[in-house]
This record gives structure tokens, sequence and C-alpha cells, in this order.
């Protein structure tokens, strides 16, 4: 993806209170380069629409700064930032046609009837709605709205464009389809984008970068799949993805051995990054989780099996390792003979593994 | 889309005056959007309230002689027992009458439950003084109803007119529609899924309604009986024109006394008397549900 | 919400239905008079015609009366509007010290009876020497609208979505352009609704209108109670009759914009 590396938004360590006492945003920095696609990602209330707010100017952060392509954005009035907002109720005006509400933005830029008439017609285009230009927005079904609230957005170039959780009214099925039109249309302009959700899923397909919020600060920032793969903390782990969590000690760090509570002891080169005796956690992904004998540079352990769920296409073993409960995902055609009761032997590879702090 | 911009941006940079105006109309801004309202009020309703208070005490002498007047003549109590009465014969009957209705209305949607439900509404935007115009036609002596009487063999027919009968038919009409709407917006909040619960439970269409229906619509009684009981207190127009010139409701002696004999304290200590007394229930109904919810 | 047990439905249905006639029946009863030949109040009416309908409509002592409630009612509400619309953007947007207070406040006309507030201003008014003039009824109609109107105002007000406000300054438009391009038009339809509100109470308004409106401002309910009294004959029913048409007609006229929006769907289905 042809970006610059140049930092286009940076917000400098953002506080936002709103009593004096709790901070909604507590130290929020960040660095966006042009063009990407960064997804703020977390539960509701741990500030990442507040954060999104700040940038659009609906909020003053209460310390810190905003800047964008060199300039500070924090001080000019939200009416001047240039911002494209998509909200999560469309947010579309009742009284106006499609045609004018997405010409509205062009009206207030004092641009000439031919020129807004002209741009208009191609942000239907764009969105497929060509034909709507004169209803009104309660004529059109949410996803349709949808798709004009982004033309509107999109119909004066802005410099950025930020999305607050856009399809969480929408059914699965239309959702997903969104997901690929908005994924579309960012390749085509090649616009800075922030799109803030609590659905890890969809924050995994579309994302440049993840930026995990938790209580009102970044826990992590990366790639989709760095993040996955090597979660800073336990919540970053278990927000994002299933994974199964063992509590151990770290016995021998040249040659990576660590005793498991429950379970006896394992090898994995992570622990050469710890101290002897350190306590941690061992992080499981389910479906890093396999049937069968562990070979060379693989974890091997029995897994009494307990209960199997299918889900059509894969299917959750759910087992004792000693008297650790573990979830291992397979596809059903590899689960296929396993059953409740039996005992079968599981294996993981140590690449896959992954150790965090106990307590982290 | 994306070459040379064709259109102006915003004028960037932050700005001086328009930021200070912002900032000035943010502390000012609200007591002047409420100033206007509020001297108003002060003006063209304190002030005539404290007048009458004022006078309630002062007139004819400083004391409170009018209020012990009130009290120690059978005429003004019995006029205000009478009152409290009426009005709460008037608030059971709308009530039972109310009900019916509102429950039809709010589980079935049918044409002609929506019908009754406009009928009802629209009754709400027809003057009063029509109606007890109507009532009065009705009731009188050349009426259906002493027509009626009369081919029934009541020789001489009574008198159904001035009657304090009439004033609560009369009354029990006008109010109807508060008792309806009242009913109505918490029958039709109620989930349509409790009484089919209730059924599949093993319970009987009437014990569901008593168990279920029935309590959770008090709120809306309540709501409608205090409405209906506060407004019947201080009817006037009604009672005067269909009731009896002998008995009196509150309303129609703070007339006379104003009117006729001029005794404006005597008037005033009984208009604050049927103020304190809706002020009163109005606190009482806060204190036990909370007024918001009279207003939604 | 389907129901075992027929008989109860019938049941009820029947009782709501009288009921429903109860409601209805002074319609009944004057719309016939309205067309009565007889000057009292005989019911059935013993003949039908036009003439009483022909002397509503030439007489001054009724077209006089009309008009001025048509202008109270409109000077009224006007100026509810303009005292409420403030006060309920207030209330319901900002935040301050005190606000359940001035709520409670404007709230306070509602619990004065009418009869109470009719004295007050024939005391007050006269006072002032404004008894039997425009503007003290103005004002006294203003005062006691001013409750219903600002729950009608909040209401609309509770019910708008933030959003598009930001919307519209997200994309460029100044806190002024917003509130005049998009938060008026989008409030507007309930503001209609809220102006009806105050008219209709101030044209319907009767026992404050009897003391202090006298005759050079006399209203029309007031022209009514006295031709109750006074006279016998069934002018008045025209007139009830008259206001019973215009109230159906803003029923029907209020829900034009829906009606016209589904002939509008049906037209471009068959197109």
């Amino acid at each position: 993806m042809p970006m610059s590396s140049e930092a286009y938004l940076v917000l400098g360590n953002l506080y936002k209170s709103y009593d004096g006492e709790q901070n909604a945003v507590a130290d929020v920095s960040l660095s966006v380069a042009k063009g990407e696609f960064v997804s703020f990602l977390g539960p509701s209330g741990s500030g990442k629409t507040t954060t999104l707010m700040m940038i659009a100017g609906f909020e003053q952060p209460s310390a810190g700064s905003i800047h964008l392509n060199g300039r500070r954005l924090d001080h000019i009035a939200s009416y001047r930032r240039n911002i494209g907002i998509v909200f999560q109720n469309y947010a579309l005006f009742p009284h106006m046609t499609i045609r004018r509400n997405i010409g509205f933005p062009l009206r207030m830029r004092k641009a000439p009837a031919g020129e807004i008439d002209r741009r208009v017609g191609r942000a239907l285009e764009m969105v497929g709605l060509s034909a709507y230009g004169e209803r009104r927005p309660r004529e059109l079904s949410g996803g349709q709205q949808q798709r004009v609230a982004l033309a509107r957005a999109l119909v004066f170039e802005p410099d950025i464009l930020l999305l607050d959780e856009p399809l969480g009214a929408l059914d699965k099925n239309l959702r997903e389809h969104m997901q690929v039109e908005i994924k579309r249309i960012h390749r085509e302009l090649g616009i800075t984008t922030i799109y803030v959700t609590h659905d890890q899923s969809e924050a995994m397909t579309l994302s440049d970068r993840l930026v995990v919020f938790n209580q009102g600060r970044i826990e992590q920032v990366g790639d989709p799949l760095a993040v996955y793969r090597r979660p800073h903390s336990v919540f970053v782990a278990e927000f994002i993805g299933d994974c199964n969590r063992l509590n151990g000690k770290v016995r021998d760090r040249a040659s990576g051995i660590v005793e498991l509570e429950g379970c006896g002891p394992i090898r994995i080169p992570e622990a050469a990054g710890w101290s002897h005796g350190e306590d941690v956690q061992l992080v499981l992904r389910p479906e890093f989780v396999r049937p069968g004998k562990g070979g060379k540079d693989e974890l091997s352990f029995s897994l009494a099996v307990e209960g199997v769920v299918h889900y059509g296409d894969t299917a959750v073993v759910i087992g004792r390792w000693g008297d650790k409960q573990i979830r291992m995902r397979a596809l059903s055609y590899d689960a296929a003979g396993i059953e409740e009761g039996s005992t079968i032997a599981a294996r993981a590879e140590t690449a896959n593994l992954w150790l965090l702090p106990q307590g982290g | 889309m994306n070459t040379a911009r064709e259109i102006a941006r915003p004028a960037d940079g932050g700005s001086g005056k328009a930021a200070t105006a912002g900032r000035l109309l943010e502390r000012y801004g609200t007591p002047l959007l409420i100033a206007p309202a509020v001297l108003f009020i002060c003006l063209v309703f304190m002030v005539p309230l404290g007048r009458m208070a004022w006078l309630s005490v002062s007139d004819p002498t400083l004391s409170f002689d009018n209020y012990a007047a009130l009290f120690s003549s059978r005429l003004y109590v019995r006029s205000l027992l009478r009152t409290f009465g009426i009005s709460l014969v008037v608030t059971l009957t709308c009530i039972v009458l109310a009900y019916p209705l509102a429950y039809y209305a709010a589980t079935r949607s049918n044409w002609w439950s929506r019908g009754l439900l406009v009928v009802a509404a629209l009754s709400f935007w027809i003057s009063f003084i029509v109606r007890t115009y109507a009532w009065l036609v009705i009731l009188g002596n050349k009426g259906p109803v002493v027509g009626m009487l009369q081919t029934l063999g009541f020789e001489p027919a009574p008198r159904v007119l001035f009657t304090t009968t009439a004033s609560v038919i009369g009354l029990v009409h006008i109010l109807l529609p508060y008792m309806i709407l009242a009913l109505y917006s918490v029958l039709v909040k109620i989930d349509g899924n409790l009484d089919k619960a209730a059924l599949s439970l093993g319970a009987t269409p009437v014990r569901s309604f008593r168990h279920v229906t029935f309590p959770l619509s008090l709120p809306g009684l309540v709501n409608g009986s205090v409405l209906v009981f506060v407004i019947c207190l201080g009817f006037y127009v009604t009672p005067t024109l269909l009731g009896s010139p002998r008995d009196l409701m509150v309303a129609g002696l703070i007339a006379t006394e104003v009117q006729e004999l001029m005794a404006w304290g005597l008037a005033s200590a009984l208009a604050m008397l049927l103020v304190a007394t809706t002020l009163t229930l109005m606190l009482i109904y806060d204190r036990l549900v909370g007024l918001d919810r009279l207003w939604g | 919400m389907a129901r075992s047990g027929r008989s109860t439905n019938i049941l009820v249905a029947a009782a709501a239905s009288l009921v429903g006639l109860f409601v209805v029946a002074p319609i009944f009863v004057v719309v016939p008079m309205s067309f009565s030949s007889a000057p009292s109040f005989e019911f059935p009416p013993p003949g039908y015609w036009l003439g009483y309908y022909e002397k509503f409509f030439t007489t001054p002592g009724w077209l006089i009366p009309l008009a001025n409630s048509m202008i109270i009612g409109t000077a009224s509400a006007l100026l509810t509007m303009l005292l409420v619309v403030p006060a309920a953007f207030a209330i319901v947007r900002r935040q301050f010290r005190g606000k359940k207070l001035v709520r409670l406040f404007l709230m306070l006309p509602l619990v004065v009876p009418s009869i109470v507030m009719a004295i007050g201003y024939f005391e007050f008014f006269g006072r002032l020497r404004l008894n039997q003039t425009y503007l003290a009824v103005i004002l006294a109609h203003t005062c006691v609208s001013i409750p219903i109107v600002f729950l009608v105002v909040a209401a609309s007000l509770k019910g708008f979505d933030r959003n598009i406000e930001r919307a519209a300054i997200s994309l460029g438009a100044t806190p002024l352009q917003t509130f005049a391009l998009v938060t008026l038009p989008v409030l507007r339809p309930g503001f209609i609704v809220a102006a009806l509100f105050a008219f209709v109470h101030s044209f319907d308004e009767a026992v404050i209108a009897l003391f202090i409106s006298g005759r050079d401002a006399a209203t029309l309910p007031r022209k009514m109670f006295d031709s109750i009294t006074v006279d016998a004959d069934p002018v008045i029913a025209v007139v009830s009759t008259l206001l019973v048409l215009a109230a159906v007609l803003i029923a029907v006229l209020s829900r034009y914009k829906d009606i016209a929006a589904a002939l509008r769907r049906r037209a471009r289905r068959a197109a």
C-alpha cells in the first residue's frame, strides 16, 4: 500500500477528563501516516470514541495536542477542520433529499452550482446510489443511508475520514458487505482513515494498524497480525481472539524450561527473555492446538476430552491438561474422530506460544 | 477525484473574535434564554396571584377573618365538601368509563379500535363550551332525555337539567378524554407478550388482566385520576351552566363573591384555598410518584 | 395480542364502543341543532333550515368576537412561542444549577385553576386599567399556555438527534448556519404543532375571557357563554358545528404530509 511514512496525524499525550477526577482518556499518543487505515479497538468506555471526538473537534482535550500535517489542529474550530465523519446512526439531514445531503458540504464551501452537481453525481456513483438522488433519507434502508453518509463525508475531499462504529446498526451480511465497500473506497481514494469499533474481527480485516484501547489508555499499537500473535497484555490477548492461559514459573531460562501449574514442565524458547523464578502466564490460542503427537519444536501433552462443540466448519474441543481446562479449535475434518471421555494426544508449535507476566 | 483542489477549503486558523463571542454566549447564554419566560411568569402570574393572597388577608381588615369566615360558615364548608365529593364521583366515573375504551384501543389494532381512539382524541380539540351546550340540549326540558322519560310514563317530567347530576354528567364527558389518553399511553406500552405468557401459564383472561395488565396500568390510572380530580375541583363553566344554582361548586362560589357581592377578600381567600388544595395534591403526587411522570 | 375467550373480546369491544358513543354524542346533537328552525333548545328539531347559519354570518355580534378570538389567539400563540422556545433550548440542552426549579416555575400556571387566575386578572388588570383590552387577554392567555407549549417544545427538542448538528459542523457549517439550515427546519413541524396548541388553547379559553375581555375584546367563547344564558336561538349550535368542522379539518390537514407522501410513493411505483 503506497503511503508516506511521515506522520500525518499526530496525537500528543491527549488527556480528557469530564469531572476533574477520572480520566476518560489518559496519555494517548499516536502517529498516523498519510493514507493509513487505523482502527481504534476496545470495549465500551475505553476512550476510543472520546479520542475520535477530540480529533473531530466535538470534545476539547483537557491536556495534550493534535497536529495534522504539521499544523496544530485542536485550536481550530470544529467546522473548520475539513474532516469527514460517519456516525453510527448516519445523521443524515431528514429534511433534505439525498442529493442535497451530499451537496451540503460543497454549499458550505461556496462551490459553484455546476461543480456541486458534478461532484454529487460522482459521489453517488461511487457508492452505487445514483438512482436515489431525489429520495429522502427515511425512504432508504439502513445500509443505503450509511452509504449516503459515506458519500457525504467524502465529497469534499477531506484530509481525514473518521468513522464511529458505522456498521453497528446493520445485520451481519450487510455489515460484511459494507466492510468490503469501505475498504475498496479507502484503496481508491487513499484517504487517511480512523475507524472506531468494538468488533475485533472487523478491526482485523480492515486495518493497516490496530490501536487497542483499555480504560482510557492505549494498550497496544501494531499491525493486526502482530497484535494477535504477540499481545502485550492479558487484556489484549483476551480481547482479540480466544486464548488459553496457564500460570507457571520460569525454571531454567537457559534451556527455556517453564514449570506450569498442574501440567508439568514445558520447553519454550521465549523463556530466555525472562528471569529465573519469574511468574509467567502461557498464552496458547485454541487454533494452535492440534491433535496428534508432537514432534520437534512442538509442545506435546495429553488432553482428556470433556466435550466437543461443532460449529459446522470448525469444532471446539474442550478438555483438561493436568487439572487445567484447555480449548482446542480444529477444522471439523480434523476433529471428526474425537469423542467425549477419550484422551487424545495434543500438540502446539512452540513458535506459536507466547508468554506474559502473571497479573498483566 | 484527487488532483488540484477545485473547491475552496474553509478558512484556516483559530478565530479570535468569533471564539470570544462563542465563549460569551456559553457563559451568559443560559440566563438570556430563560430570562424572558421567567420574567413574564413573575410579572403576569406571580404578581396577580400575590395580590390575591394579599387581598385575602387585607380586605376588609388586615386579619385572617376571611379564612375564619370560610371555615365557620356552613355555606362555604358545604360547598367545599360538595366540590370534593363531585370531583371524586367524576374521577371514579371517568375511570370506569375510560378503561374499556383505552384497553380496547391499546390492545387491538383494527380500524374500529383506532377509530375510537381518534374520536376520543378529537373531542380534546372541541371546545368544552360546545360540549356543555350539547348537554344542555340533551338534558333540557325539550330534549331527548326528558322526552324519553315522558314516554316511559314519568309525569310530570323530572327535572334533569340544573341539578348536580347534570353537572356530573357534563364534567365526566369533558374530562373523559384526559383519562382515556392517560390510560392509553400506559396500556399501549405494556408488552403484549406478558398476557400471552400468563395465558400459557394457565391463567384465564380475567385473571391475566387482574394480576398482570391491571397492576401495570396503575401509573396511568393514577396519572389520569390526579389530572381529572384537580381540573374538576376548579372547574367553572360547566357546573355553572348545567348545575344547580343553589348547590354551587367552589368555582361558582368564587365567581359569585366577585361578580355579585364584590367581596374581594372572601373570594381571594376561597381562591387561595383552592390553590392550596391543588398544590397539596400535586405535592403528594410528587412525593409518591414524581411529578415528572405526569408530564412524561 | 390475540386472546382466547371470544366472549371477553366482544364484551370489551362493546363496552368500548358504548363509551365511544357517549363521547361522540354531542356532535350528533349539535350538528342537527344548527339546522333547527326553532329558536329554542328543542331536540329533535321541529324543522330544518339554514336561517341560523345566515344569522351567524351576518351578525356583527358574532362576527366580531370571532375576529377577536382569531387575533388574540394568533398573538398569544406567537408570544408564547417567543418566550418558550429559548427557555426550552436552555433547559433541554444546557446544564445549569437550578434547572429543575426553572422547569417547575414554568409549569406553575398549570397548578392554578382558571377561575382563580380569572378573578386575579380581573383585579390586576382592573388596577392597571387594562380590562377589556386585547393586551390583557393576550397576556393572560399567553401565561396559561406556557406550561403545555413548553412540554410540547421540550419533547420536540428531546427527540432531536444532535448528531445531525455535529454532522453539519463537521461538513463546514458554522454554528449559526447549522442552526438556520439544519436545526430549525427539522424542528419546524414540532414547533408548528406547539403553536397550534397555543392558538387552540387561547381560542377555546372561556373563564378568563369571561372576566376580563368585556365587550370591546369579547372572545368567541365569551359570546357563546352569554348566548347560552341570554339567547335561546341555536346560533350557538351553528358556531359549535363550525368549530367541530375546524377541529376535524386540522386533524386531517396534520395528516396531510403523510397522505401526500403515501400518494407520491404509489405514483412512483406505478410509473
